[in-house]
């Protein structure tokens, strides 16, 4: 006991600065880990719009001019997916050639809006819905023009991060004015929102946003 | 005397350290800020280039030029078009054009400068009320007329092709250190007359193909 009150000064000084010291360290580390989420977010995101601004920017490829290529966005009204794009189809045609004969195909696209549980953030007073999108495709020989892809014909090709917490498909027309009219659709915009995977409560971004806009006129 | 000395310097270079951490921390938290301010800025850029493009190319092209110069443009020199004396002077409203509708042409986006344009964030709600949120940034643009042969050159008489540059900047109501006058993100197109589209646009306001017009139809 002497020799901690003949040293008191000292041990002050010692505690001082071990906790800082530990302070610094744990900031750090905090600010590591969010880096380390932000960045794999950013980079699961990325790979995932790529690839859907590739399929969109295809839409209605080799496709008869002046007809419609897809269909229009589901667009939910209830439940947690409110507001959110729930399917989209959309199609292309295609060319192939086997033993000199050449046919056409369609290629048909369409994405499924599937839940994947929820998350809590910071600033929201519930828990938020988490999304993914899954991708599926059918390809079928062109007989007639109004060919159409059978319901057991899908197989899977793809699909997005389950970190989604928006995924809207919203047509708009030439003034950029939402709209539901197949004929005046001229612009799709896309708006995605996806939480970073890992939890930290001192996030400061608790919410990634992106969006495109993919002009599908001519179609 | 040199025992508190030392205790101050101990003191010292454990307080820069830690300060030195939470500069470092503050800086990464601004960078990742800085860059989802970029996401949306290459957003909103794209929206607004995709709405410029699809505008008619020239007064002289849209359904109401044609009608009243009773006249279609097929030759593409360019040499009929608007001087690029006329261009702007428009209201443009980015965000809501179907209220402006006098912007009905690709020129009009000409001289817009820091016009605020929304990016819709994920709505929330409650009950059934949607409360909508928004990032707002400050949009600019510059629209030219590019010599056929070098579309890196302004041309000072009419071309068929003109050149569209979007800047976008933070808005007033972000609090940054950051220069503002520095574009978060810039997107240039240059947009060339399209005949064919010029004369779809047309069917598409009256019903039917202009007169003169001889290109593929849908």
């Amino acid at each position: 006991m002497q020799f901690l009150l003949d040293n008191l000064s000292a041990l002050l000084v010692a505690s001082s600065v071990l906790l800082l010291g530990i302070v610094a360290r744990t900031d750090s580390s905090q600010v590591a880990i969010e880096q380390t989420a932000h960045y794999s977010s950013r980079s699961q995101v990325q790979s995932f719009t790529d690839w859907l601004q590739e399929d969109l920017t295809q839409i209605g490829e080799n496709y008869g001019s002046g007809q419609t290529a897809f269909v229009m966005p589901t667009q939910s009204t209830s439940g947690l997916t409110r507001g959110m794009t729930t399917a989209f189809q959309f199609h292309r045609d295609s060319l192939r050639t086997v033993s000199g004969v050449t046919t056409t195909y369609r290629v048909f696209i369409r994405y499924r809006l599937v839940s994947r549980g929820t998350v809590r953030v910071d600033n929201e007073p519930s828990p938020v819905p988490l999304f993914g999108v899954e991708r599926d495709e059918q390809t079928v020989p062109v007989t007639t023009d109004s060919v159409t892809p059978t319901s057991s014909g899908w197989v899977r090709a793809g699909g997005g991060p389950g970190t989604l917490s928006q995924f809207v498909i919203a047509p708009h027309d030439r003034d950029g004015q939402p709209t539901t009219d197949l004929a005046r659709t001229d612009f799709l915009r896309i708006r995605l929102s996806f939480v970073p995977p890992y939890d930290n409560e001192h996030r400061e971004l608790h919410e990634l946003h992106w969006g495109t806009t993919v002009g599908i006129r001519p179609f | 005397m040199p025992q508190t000395l030392l205790a101050l310097l101990a003191l010292s270079i454990a307080a820069l350290l830690s300060l030195n951490v939470k500069d470092s921390s503050r800086g990464t938290y601004e960078r990742q800020v800085y860059d989802e301010f970029e996401m949306t800025a290459s957003a909103i850029a794209l929206q607004v280039m995709e709405t410029a493009e699809e505008r008619p190319f020239d007064q002289r092209s849209t359904p109401a030029g044609i009608t009243a110069g009773n006249k279609f443009l097929p030759v593409r020199t360019g040499a009929e078009f608007s001087s690029w004396t006329t261009f702007g002077g428009t209201t443009c409203d980015l965000d809501a054009l179907w209220n402006t509708t006098s912007c009905d042409d690709l020129d009009d986006f000409s001289g817009i400068t820091r016009q605020y344009v929304p990016f819709q964030l994920r709505s929330q709600w409650s009950g059934t009320t949607e409360i909508k949120r928004y990032i707002g940034l400050d949009v600019s643009i510059d629209v030219e007329y590019v010599l056929d042969e070098d579309f890196q050159v302004e041309s000072a008489l009419p071309t068929p092709h003109k050149r569209v540059r979007v800047y976008v900047y933070l808005d007033e109501s972000v609090s940054t250190r950051r220069d503002r006058s520095v574009p978060l993100a810039t997107l240039e197109r240059v947009i060339s007359y399209d005949e064919r589209k010029a004369a779809r646009d047309y069917q598409r306001a009256t019903g039917t193909l202009p007169a003169g017009y001889n290109g593929p139809t849908d």
